[in-house]
């Protein structure tokens, strides 16, 4: 069953993580 | 009942027999047993078990079960139109200057670095340029980025441009935040005390290495190191302001990065990052050309060595304390999905992505004379529609697709990639959040 709830994640799914560009995949600055 | 193809599964994680399940558009995580794995792995036949069924039905609430292959489509069209429709924050990023005291040996502005520097009427022009697009979109609030060249070279349009944006959050109650990304040798106390009552909340320095293996990556234009200059710089700010290092990595310095850390730790001045981040080195136009050196050229961006590399470090910083953020994020690109997103170069050119700036076949005109943006509003993602890492990588990086083959709207997919990275990702965040590491 469900053991653990580790993110309940966004319904609505109006929120998104910071994005600032290139290498943005992973998680880069988006500039050197 | 089924899946829903967003659903990624981490299995035998945190251990044998438990599986940590993660949806790559609602981002909820959940871990399971073995039970529920094998209910999920029979349906759409429902199980007996009256707790068996709660759980499933908690599970389609979270979005980890769909209806239909249907229900996945529309629920990724949705999420890339919340993205389109959320002008919430006018993004806005400004060029200082296409000019740099640094020469760095991977330098992706090749053919576009020149001694130009944004004049004091451009700058005005920039702040009225976001005061309208501000209106136009609705926003609630202004966040900017400058970027360069090395923006601080120019600080004199820094300053224009945050002044006047200021008086203009001042004057309508506007939220304003700006940072940059610099190389770190002009950054002293002065500036971040002269810009953080008009809104600077962050700033990035980027070191490579240790003191040998900085300056020989980042030397400054007459070849001599930088490393000293930017330590004793990380040490006058001392807690000034918001401040992440960004440390660029590639096969000739990824080896010598821990030492880079036990520097920083020795100097104390780990306590003093707000986060460290890992970029790795993406080839240039002079790589797919077969113009450079392949030693400092194996560290695509896009490969699962590349990522694997990443992931060990992320692990190796958080084991020696550092705060990294190792969560997987649903990010989606400047340049093609968010309409409320501008790039001014220090021409008063447009762009729809910084990395692309100054190649003036991506331009869309300038504030004077502005043209429709080719990319914003494409849905390049359809193309991509079956995968469960589409609300992630939304078709990926135009820059990337660029520089791999010279067309930004080339599909340069890194599916392999993409399900080694976002399964690390989930284990590393998940024992960072248990404090595991």
């Amino acid at each position: 069953m469900i053991i653990e709830i580790v993110e309940e994640g966004f319904q609505g799914q109006d929120k998104f993580g910071p994005m600032m560009c290139c290498a943005f995949i992973f998680g880069g600055t988006g500039g050197y | 009942m089924q899946p829903s193809q967003f659903t990624v599964t981490v299995s035998d994680f945190p251990e044998t027999g438990k599986h940590l399940i993660y949806n790559t558009i609602t981002q909820a995580q959940v871990i399971i047993d073995d039970t529920l794995k094998s209910v999920m792995d029979t349906l759409p036949a429902l199980p007996e078990k009256e707790e068996a069924r709660t759980a499933v039905a908690q599970l389609k609430k979270m979005g980890f079960l769909t209806d239909s292959e249907n229900d996945d489509s529309l629920a990724l069209e949705s999420h890339f139109k919340k993205i389109w429709d959320d002008t919430s924050v006018l993004r806005a990023t400004v060029l200082t200057t296409y000019s740099c005291n640094f020469e760095c040996v991977y330098c992706v502005e090749e053919g576009v670095k020149k001694a130009v520097f944004m004049d004091q009427k451009m700058a005005q022009e920039a702040v009225e340029y976001i005061e309208g697009k501000f209106a136009e979109h609705g926003s609630r609030s202004i966040s900017v980025y400058f970027y360069g060249g090395e923006p601080l070279l120019n600080i004199t349009a820094i300053r224009t441009v945050a002044n006047g944006l200021h008086e203009f959050s001042l004057a309508h109650n506007v939220p304003l935040t700006f940072g940059f990304n610099t190389n770190g040798v002009l950054l002293t106390p002065e500036v971040i005390a002269e810009l953080k009552p008009l809104g600077l909340t962050w700033a990035t320095i980027t070191i490579d290495g240790p003191r040998d293996v900085h300056d020989r990556k980042r030397p400054f234009k007459n070849g001599k190191g930088s490393f000293d200059a930017i330590i004793a710089n990380l040490k006058a700010i001392d807690g000034l302001t918001h401040l992440d290092i960004n440390v660029n990595f590639d096969q000739s310095n990824v080896g010598q990065i821990p030492a880079l850390l036990d520097f920083l730790k020795e100097a104390d001045q780990s306590s003093k990052i707000g986060k460290l981040v890992f970029t790795p080195i993406t080839k240039t136009p002079k790589d797919r050309e077969g113009l450079r050196p392949a030693t400092e050229t194996d560290c695509s961006f896009m490969t699962l060595e590349t990522a694997q590399q990443l992931i060990a470090l992320r692990r190796l910083a958080m084991e020696k304390g550092y705060n990294v953020d190792v969560g997987v994020h649903a990010r989606a690109c400047e340049m093609v999905l968010r309409q409320a997103s501008i790039i001014i170069d220090p021409y008063g050119d447009l762009y729809g992505c910084s990395a692309l700036a100054g190649r003036k076949e991506f331009s869309h005109g300038s504030f004077r004379e502005e043209q429709k943006d080719a990319f914003k509003g494409m849905e390049l993602w359809r193309r991509c529609a079956g995968c469960a890492f589409a609300p992630l990588c939304g078709d990926g990086c135009p820059f990337g697709s660029f520089i791999r083959f010279g067309d930004p709207l080339a599909l340069n997919c890194a599916r392999e990639t993409m399900d080694y990275f976002v399964g690390e990702s989930l284990k590393l965040s998940y024992l960072k959040k248990k404090r595991k590491i």
